[in-house]
């Protein structure tokens, strides 16, 4: 029996057909076992029905795409067959239920395996639709060849909240899915995975990463207006509101949810807001009023095709433009893109820490691929990122203030970062407000102060890029042929592709860039000046981020493009493709 | 205990000599004093126009805000810090056009704080444009033909969309002015005031004297009972909404925070504002352990 490195699995059908929790059954409990995992949902931008599939890959090492190659497809309805089928690799194999009557003509003579199966007829025998996908779960137990223990223990567990009929139906729709692949596989070699050691690992989404970030950061405000492909953050606040004692507001739109979510700060919380391009597009006016007023605002843009509307199901990096530049004014902003659904996680917690430390707003920016989909993790840790409130004063520490002298809320300083004080506490008074204002927060026209305080406003950013983490720094090679420069859900295909890359013979410096705004210039140069050649990976048609290397890097050379902006997310080919063209 | 001279601030109000924001602003400093908060427990959160700057003229903590969006802001401040004294104030335009989305969301959400609107019909900041509230006819640089659409009906709005204290008063009536903003910001929720406040600038129209002359006061109004919603209703429609006085209340709603702590297992206001901390161990292992 041959043993893989890895197994890629996909299960296609309508939406509503349970092809996602077949998935989910059995990623949970893979990740028990200690594979590493990577799912990817693909859907139609409708309410209900329309072509669904979800992919997982299944790996012995830490993974962060879904891979290219299909070992198994399992087909609830021709379209599958016809949409996924040339995606199997040879020797794998084909299953669609027999219902269908499948149409496998397209494949005679390729080397895989296509078998029509009884997977609605076995359902029904135990008496319900509804078990097609335990069916499925059984017949793709038996192709990966994993043991059936674990899975049968998940089934009974799923299910003992309604009865042991419908426990023992499910096992035996589960055994029967399992005994089918088994008798009609014929002489075809079943593959099998090594077994890992088991890992302390959580299997999850980007947008609850995010939710889970913001409640270890300490945030418990959160205000919102639903969109896709953001919601889940929201609803998962919302789900747990009462465990962690949060307060959560579904707002009217993205603009009171974006000045909801700026009042609470104001008031002294970590609050914060979630949305997509659209929404980041609302906020805009607000955003600009808490780089005046020095709010330290978060707002998670989770980013999708545009512009407009776009294609709101599929994965594209094109806001960043808008995140850098959207507010009207001299802006002062932070902007960060997480590398991976991990670190939606342990970097959102620092996006609180910056935006208090540098009283400014924070835009958060993952994209659709890492919001979307699930990947197995290290179990998260409470503590890695402790919070800092940044010049935050103590109420005990406010020296006496005496009518009409307000707190020196804006009091220019060297550094630009003014203490800062918050309503309720006796000495704090101050005033805030989006007009030009002198240190007290009251209106200031005058040339020279509205010149010290814009000054002040930028000069804060000046450290930001000493103070946390620019990018994932991926670079073995003191002189590098190339230099690959990704951003976002990129660095998993960009990872792999340097990976092959790499054992090719060619020198390959990665760089994934987390801050984006302010840019960290002097920390890329070096990394800049040696290398040969730069190819920049972005999911939009403007490169935009290859526009700020040539704005912001004192260097004048070519940068090589390698742009995707059809909504799938980048694999290692087309990122390998686009290296070898400039090497 | 608290003066309303304990929030003077030492800035000029740019308001013209006869504005009656003037009015309005000591109804407020007069209530809060009465009622005697604190500046540092007060926040005063305002919009853009001229009303608006009002957030600059008290000495507490004052938030001048964008415009048309200083309610969502004010909802953030109280549901963040629910010991603040939360009170919320603009003019027409801010309130009732740009603002207009917030302010129907604010009556049915009921977040427990105070919205004082000073509806002169007319914009000033931008010197004289037509607003929502003007009447048919008002001759401004926007409608040089006379304002054609029909000025909202705003008190029978509020009572529509669910909100739990409508009042409208005149700012020349201080008396009547201060008792009702003391029991708005006694209400357990939001409490709506309209208040007529001339601009003698840019709307010649509508003046003092045409306040005077066509406000009626509940107080006259033989058997009116303002917890009585169809005959607020009626007495609105029966005299096009210029009436004066607690018009429409309703204390059996609970305030959104009530609400909400019934079902977040607050209230946690002080906590919020204050714990800005990790979760507690425990509770973030078991949030955990759902994903594994």
């Amino acid at each position: 029996m041959q043993k893989r490195k890895d197994f890629i699995w996909k299960m296609g059908g309508q939406q509503g057909e349970g092809i996602e929790s077949c998935g989910e059954i059995m990623a949970t409990i893979l990740a028990k076992e200690g594979y590493s995992l990577y799912s990817q949902r693909l859907f139609a931008s409708r309410i209900k029905g329309g072509h669904t599939t979800f992919a997982l890959r299944i790996a012995l090492e830490p993974i962060m795409t879904v891979g290219e190659k299909i070992d198994f497809l399992v087909a609830l309805d021709q379209e599958t067959v016809d949409k996924h089928g040339e995606e199997v690799r040879e020797g794998g194999f084909i299953i669609c239920d027999s219902e269908v009557n499948p149409d496998f003509s397209k494949f005679d003579g390729a080397p895989i395996t296509c078998l029509a199966l009884p997977i609605t007829e076995t359902a029904m025998k135990q008496g319900s639709l509804l078990m097609r996908n335990i069916v499925a779960l059984g017949m793709s137990v038996a192709l990966l060849g994993f043991d059936k223990t674990p899975f049968r223990t998940a089934i009974a567990a799923k299910f003992a909240k309604k009865s042991q009929d419908i426990v023992d139906k499910n096992l035996n729709a589960f055994e029967d899915g399992h005994a089918l692949v088994l008798a009609s596989k014929g002489d075809v070699e079943i593959e099998t995975l090594p077994v890992p050691q088991p890992k302390d690992q959580m299997f999850l989404l980007g947008n609850e990463a995010l939710a889970l970030g913001a409640i270890a950061a300490g945030s418990r405000f959160m205000a919102s207006y639903p969109i896709t492909p953001a919601s889940e953050v929201m609803e998962y606040m919302i789900k747990k509101m009462d465990k962690i004692g949060a307060t959560v507001v579904q707002t009217e739109d993205e603009i009171a949810a974006c000045m909801t979510a700026m009042g609470g700060v104001y008031a002294g919380v970590r609050g914060f807001t979630c949305t997509s391009g659209p929404g980041l597009s609302l906020m805009a006016e607000s955003l600009s009023m808490a780089s005046m007023a020095e709010l330290p605002m978060v707002v998670i843009d989770v980013q999708r095709s545009g512009p407009s509307t776009g294609m709101a199901t599929k994965v594209e990096t094109s806001d960043l433009n808008a995140a850098c530049h959207n507010a009207h004014g001299d802006y002062a902003n932070i902007v960060i893109s997480p590398t991976s659904i991990e670190e939606c996680f342990y970097e959102l917690q620092k996006a609180f820490n910056l935006a208090e430390q540098y009283q400014c707003p924070v835009i958060f920016m993952p994209d659709l691929q890492q919001g979307l989909n699930k990947q197995s993790v290290p179990s998260f840790d409470l503590n890695r990122v402790p919070i800092n409130r940044g010049k935050l004063m103590k109420e005990e520490d406010l020296p006496e203030l005496e009518r009409p002298h307000y707190f020196k809320r804006f009091e220019l300083v060297e550094d630009g970062i003014s203490p800062r004080t918050i309503p309720g506490m006796k000495n704090g008074l101050f005033l805030s407000t989006g007009l030009e204002h002198n240190e007290e927060g009251k209106p200031a026209e005058a040339p020279s102060m509205h010149v010290s305080q814009t000054d002040k406003r930028l000069r804060k950013l000046e450290t930001v890029a000493d103070n946390y983490e620019p990018f994932l720094n991926n670079a073995k090679h003191d002189e590098c042929d190339v230099l690959v420069i990704g951003i976002a859900s990129s660095r998993g295909a960009i990872e792999e592709a340097v990976a092959e890359l790499e054992a090719e013979g060619h020198k390959v410096n990665h760089l994934q860039l987390r801050l984006i705004k302010p840019f960290p210039t002097k920390q890329l140069l070096p990394f800049y000046q040696n290398a040969k050649k730069v190819v920049i990976c972005e999911q939009n048609a403007t490169a935009q981020l290859a526009d700020m290397f040539r704005i912001n890097m004192p260097e004048k050379r070519k940068i090589h493009s390698c742009l995707k902006y059809d909504g799938n997310p980048f694999t290692a080919s087309y990122v390998k493709k686009a290296i070898k063209e400039v090497l | 205990m608290t003066t309303a001279n304990d929030y003077r601030n030492d800035i000029r109000p740019n308001w013209c000599p006869g504005c009656g924001h003037y009015g309005v602003q000591a109804a407020i400093a007069d209530a809060v004093a009465a009622l005697d908060i604190s500046p540092e427990n007060l926040a005063v959160i305002s919009g853009i126009g001229c009303s608006s700057r009002i957030g600059g003229y008290f000495y507490t903590y004052g938030a001048h805000t964008t415009h048309g969006r200083a309610l969502p802001y004010a909802q953030g401040v109280k549901l963040a810090n629910q010991d603040l004294n939360v009170v919320c104030a603009g003019g027409d335009g801010d309130a009732f056009a740009i603002g207009m989305g917030h302010t129907i969301h604010a009556f049915k959400r009921n977040v427990n704080i105070t919205y004082i609107v000073m509806d002169n019909h007319v914009y000033g900041l931008t010197k004289g444009q037509t607003s929502p509230r003007s009447d048919i006819g008002f001759v401004t640089k926007t409608s040089p033909h006379g304002s054609f659409e029909s000025p909202l009906p705003i008190c029978e709005t509020a009572i529509a969309s669910g909100a739990t204290f409508v009042a409208q008063s005149y700012m020349v009536n201080r008396a009547e002015l201060v008792e009702l903003i003391k029991q708005g910001m006694q209400h357990e929720g939001f409490s709506f005031i309209n208040v007529f406040s001339p601009c003698v600038t840019y709307n010649k129209r509508n003046s003092y004297d045409w306040f005077k002359e066509h406000l009626t006061s509940l107080s006259t109004v033989e058997g009116y009972d303002p917890t009585n919603r169809v005959q607020a209703l009626q007495t609105l429609g029966a005299h096009e909404g210029l009436v004066t006085g607690l018009i429409y209340r309703d204390d059996t709603k609970p305030s959104f925070e009530k609400a909400m702590a019934a079902v977040n297992g607050g209230p946690h206001p002080r906590a919020l504002v204050h714990d800005v901390v990790k979760p507690n161990a425990d509770v973030f292992a078991d949030l955990c352990k759902e994903f594994k």
